[in-house]
């Protein structure tokens, strides 16, 4: 991919930075935990290297103390860091700002925190140059405006003059990165970048990373938990579990043969790469916290391959073939077995329609400034859906495309402008709970951030039982108990869970506790709304198992709200696709991605990173999604469109196909 | 008839207490934030210094009138034959402390002196007049002192406590329910009901306290049930605004949306959901606030416009002090004595404040219990 050598390392001379048995503590009040243990790694120039790992590893403490940037209560225990031939760890406090952020920085997760709301954007790239360039203030400036339009930003006059606030997601990381490479680092360190952002975006972010670093010889240290972009955007992948590196390895080897367990489980567990109706495969249990870290190997419990040795020594990264390294004992042998099938998979799904969505308008006021004018943001403007019994429909979009307003909708938490939503034939939209509660009982749904849709001061148990209270559900107190301890079980979790509080719970075991409180009122059809996003890869795959069996179980109809295709080809039995409050596109999920009719559609594919593919994201669509107040004319997509015609921009594109099946609103399918 | 009203709302206090009490004895979270609090030294010693007060306001507050007696020891009667009684009344906190209750010196005396502070000119045996400091009737019996008019300062401040107790307390008991439901109602309903509620607070919080405090005190008379409903008036905004805002902000949480996807009514969410979830911010408003109150009893009292002056109160004795500070050498016995009864009060029910805050959030809560 780039310019390094066949060598695991290349030669020494071109190593930028060496890692080497880096150790970080926290002090705790029963003496420190030691949370980043022996990690070694390191990058040549013009390389990058990725830092894969779920969250709790230590990644991203092993980036921030590249820069000497431990948060409080964390210090570095243990190991050297040289850079560009200097140790880092012995250099005064001087050295080490002239090195950070001159000749290691930093872009990191949220850019929105990240930038200050309320300095101009140029005015922020500008004092990191007068800090580190010795640029005075007006050359500082034309830098700056130099940088905007470096990395892509339309307009770097008027974007210097303009506030955080007023640029989107992917502009704002643009600017970080401007920021970043101000000073033409050696290295840059980027932490989770796009976690924030939409597939198209990310795509865009990514592009502009390699630009700047690998393609004028610098190296980049990729820290994320997405595989998928490790494989489009890694030259070297190092693995990190429970603070420990293991298994590092070239890309292309890495995802053809992993070597490690750890590595082969986590790559089971991406859904893209699995079959639907498949069970995605599974590590078991959790990743222990480090204060029960013993010696041995830390993953041996979780292991399906782990023999007694395992749990007696550390088992250390060593070389097998060709410079990958790999810290297991029983590697490069041992294998973990393939995966099963979903429970009795009777995915056929019925003819009747659990939920029918027509015509559906949500609009919200929202005032224009302090005095200005009433403006109507149409955030779902004439959607229609149909759920039938026992099936899963995924609507996809960008965040902002309006999928979690019609997810509200449904459920009675947003107001319906004009439309009509029938659940079971009976109407809802309009209705309060007073008049329609029975058949408010049938939907229920997941919400994306399992830590906030559980009230923090409520024990568990209470929090499912709610709804059977109000719903009417078990005679008893006795009975409800009876049946949240079933619920408990059902979805995994200890009975003795009842009496606790969210808080002690973990966020896959929390949004367990999110689809049991579902549950607990006998629902038909449950609606996901981004339920498994904000989860890491191995405990998402458990979690869309659990809901894949419970469909088998109980004949549950699914709306997967969600912007990841892997989970829609993994999950949905017909996708919806949304864009700008409408959708584009509907069909079977097979047909709709691997033959996609619209060029949103195609867009959204593409932009998805695919590992074992070889090739790298195609088209990559270009700007933002416009704001929704004032929607485009003719079809909403034609400014992002590469297919746009003359007609596209005047006359907004009907339905082409039949209602029921394949569908597509695009000139390019007329007739 | 001041008295009489004062002790019903002190019966209704303590039953009210009492129930409080039960209800959060069967609540788990209640039961395990108090466990939790019990575990740190500081809230134990806070807890029992209150609980102190307490003690003493209670036996300030029961009483009974006792016979009057003449000289001689018996019982004196009226015309009709039926005894006379006492119309002060004389409470249980006065008959512990009979021994400095009676015993009045002639004027001011310091701390365990024996002798009075104030130099009289005696007739001495030869008939010439002699400047002397003549011994107390009861020396090194007054810890604090005497005042001016020779009344025990201890007294005087143990009879303080009462006061001050009821005066945070009440106040307390009336502010929080009226703005608890105030401001719930306004930030989680919002639209008209908002609007009234921040037209009531702001017309409120623009006018002077104090003016509003004077104004009620002459239309209704000086008294500790007034100041406490007074008090109760100008100060509830503040812990309104704090949950009118909080309330907003829960009302867009996930989880309410979650409970009323549920279809759970308005006001099980306010009741399940969002008072649980503001009830740190009214225990350390509250507690808060109880300061407060005893301090602006002290204040308004020394402008003359707090309890009346047959009530003892500390923001009295710091009255009377105004002119002992003044004098040389300075008498300084019952200023200290009233600020210490105060900082006793407030300082531990500021920190008993602070440990019920951090216990009552699980989020800060550092083991999983």
């Amino acid at each position: 991919m780039s310019g390094v050598s066949n060598d695991t390392f290349g030669p020494r001379s071109a190593i930028v930075i060496e890692v080497e048995g880096l150790g970080i503590e926290f002090a705790g009040t029963g003496g420190s935990v030691r949370v980043v243990d022996g990690v070694s790694f390191r990058i040549a120039r013009g390389e990058v290297l990725a830092l894969v790992g779920e969250s709790g590893c230590g990644k991203s403490l092993t980036a921030l103390s590249l820069l000497g940037l431990l948060p409080p209560g964390a210090r570095m225990a243990s190991g050297s860091i040289r850079f560009e031939g200097r140790e880092l760890a012995r250099l005064p406090p001087a050295e080490l700002r002239e090195i950070r952020g001159n000749r290691i920085a930093m872009v990191f997760q949220e850019p929105m925190t990240a930038l200050n709301p309320v300095m101009t954007v140029g005015a922020q790239v500008a004092e990191a140059l007068r800090l580190h360039a010795g640029l005075g203030r007006r050359a500082a400036w034309r830098r700056a405006a130099e940088l905007l339009a470096g990395v892509g930003l339309p307009d770097p006059e008027r974007r210097c003059r303009e506030y955080p606030h007023q640029l989107s997601g992917g502009q704002r990381q643009r600017v970080m990165i401007a920021m970043a490479v101000a000073c033409d680092p050696a290295l840059l360190i980027a932490d989770e970048p796009t976690t924030a952002l939409d597939v198209t975006v990310q795509a865009q972010v990514f592009e502009l990373l390699r630009k700047v670093t690998v393609q004028r010889g610098r190296s980049l240290l990729l820290i994320t938990h997405d595989l998928g972009i490790v494989y489009e955007n890694a030259d070297r992948v190092a693995v990190m579990y429970a603070g420990r590196v293991v298994e590092e390895a070239r890309r292309d080897a890495l995802f053809a043969r992993p070597l490690h367990p750890y590595t082969q489980m986590l790559l089971g567990a991406i859904p893209a790469r699995s079959e639907p109706g498949e069970r995605l495969a599974v590590i078991p249990g959790q990743v222990p916290p480090p204060v029960e870290w013993g010696e041995g190997c830390r993953f041996a419990d979780r292991c399906p391959l782990a023999i007694a040795e395992c749990r007696g020594e550390r088992p250390g990264l060593r070389e097998v073939d060709h410079g990958r390294r790999v810290a297991c004992i029983r590697a490069p042998a041992a294998a973990v077995g393939g995966r099963t099938a979903c429970a009795s998979s009777s995915r056929a799904a019925a003819a009747t329609n659990r939920l029918v969505v027509e015509e559906l308008r949500v609009y919200f006021p929202v005032r224009d400034g302090l005095f200005g004018a009433r403006l109507l943001v149409r955030a779902v403007d004439g959607v229609d859906l149909v759920v039938r019994a026992g099936e899963t429909l995924a609507l996809v979009g960008e965040s902002g495309c309006g999928k979690t307003t019609v997810a509200r909708a449904v459920v009675g938490l947003a107001p319906v402008t004009a439309g009509s939503i029938r659940v079971d034939g009976e109407e809802v939209a309009g209705r309060t709970c007073r008049h329609v509660k029975a058949v408010r009982r049938r939907v229920q749904m997941v919400f994306q951030d399992p830590a906030s849709s559980l009230d923090p001061r409520m024990p568990v148990g209470q929090a499912i039982r709610e709804g059977m209270e109000i719903h009417r559900i078990g005679r008893d107190a006795a009975e409800r108990r009876e049946r949240i301890a079933a619920l408990l079980d059902r979805v995994g979790l200890p009975k003795a869970s009842a009496d606790r509080y969210p808080h002690e719970f973990s966020g896959g075991q929390r949004q367990r506790i999110g689809i049991a409180r579902a549950l607990a009122v006998e629902p038909e059809l449950i609606i996901c709304d981004e339920a498994t996003s904000s989860l890491d890869v191995s405990v998402q795959a458990q979690m869309l198992n659990l809901l894949c069996d419970l469909q088998a179980e109980r004949g549950l109809s699914y709306l997967f709200i969600t912007h990841d295709l892997g989970v829609v080809r993994h999950v949905a039995d017909r996708v919806a696709v949304m864009y700008l409050g409408e959708l584009v596109e509907q069909g079977a999920t097979r047909e709709v991605l691997e033959a996609p009719l619209h060029p949103y559609t195609a867009a959204l594919i593409a932009a998805v990173p695919r590992i074992g593919e070889g090739g790298r994201r195609r088209l990559v669509l270009a700007g933002d999604v416009p704001s929704p107040i004032e929607p485009p004319a003719g079809c909403r997509f034609h400014p992002r469109c590469p297919y746009a015609m003359e007609r596209c921009g005047v006359e907004a594109p009907p339905w082409f196909g039949p209602p029921a099946g394949r569908r597509v609103r695009c000139w390019l399918h007329e007739a | 008839m001041g008295y009489v009203l004062n002790n019903a709302v002190v019966a209704a206090l303590v039953l009210a207490g009492i129930a409080v009490g039960r209800a959060m004895r069967r609540s788990p979270h209640w039961r395990r934030a108090f466990a939790e609090i019990w575990r740190r030294r500081g809230a134990r010693v806070s807890a029992r210094v209150v609980a102190v007060y307490a003690a003493i306001a209670l036996l300030d507050s029961v009483g009974w009138h006792p016979a009057v007696r003449d000289e001689s020891g018996a019982i004196r009667r009226d015309t009709s034959g039926r005894i006379v009684r006492d119309a002060r009344g004389l409470t249980a906190l006065d008959a512990l402390l009979t021994p400095w209750r009676t015993a009045r010196e002639k004027t001011y005396s310091a701390p365990f002196a024996t002798r009075q502070f104030v130099a009289e000119y005696v007739r001495g045996a030869d008939g010439s007049l002699e400047r002397t400091y003549p011994r107390l009737r009861y020396p090194r019996r007054h810890p604090l002192g005497t005042d001016r008019i020779g009344e025990d300062v201890f007294y005087q401040a143990m009879k303080g406590v009462r006061t001050g107790m009821l005066l945070g307390v009440f106040t307390t008991a009336l502010v929080v329910p009226f703005a608890l439901i105030v401001g719930l109602l306004a930030g989680y309903f919002g639209g008209w009901v908002d609007d009234v509620v921040q037209y009531l607070y702001t017309v409120l919080a623009s006018i002077p306290a104090v003016l509003l405090v004077m104004a009620f005190m002459v239309l209704f008379g000086r008294g500790l049930v007034q100041l406490c409903v007074i008090l109760g008036v100008t100060t509830w905004t503040g812990l309104c605004r704090v949950l009118r805002g909080e309330t907003m902000k829960l009302r867009e949480s996930e989880f309410v949306a979650a409970a009323r996807a549920m279809c759970a009514p308005p006001l099980r969410i306010l009741w399940r959901h969002i008072v649980p979830n503001v009830m740190h911010l009214v225990v350390i408003t509250t507690v808060l606030g109880f300061s407060g109150r005893v301090l602006s009893e002290a204040a308004l009292t020394y402008m003359g416009i707090g309890v009346g002056v047959d009530t003892y109160s500390w923001g009295r004795m710091i009255n009377d002090a105004r002119l002992e500070l003044a004098r040389d050498p300075v008498i300084w016995w019952k200023l200290a004595a009233s600020f210490v009864a105060m900082v006793g009060l407030v300082l531990p029910a500021n920190l008993l404040g602070d440990a019920l805050r951090d216990a009552l959030d699980p989020r800060l809560r550092s083991e999983p219990s």
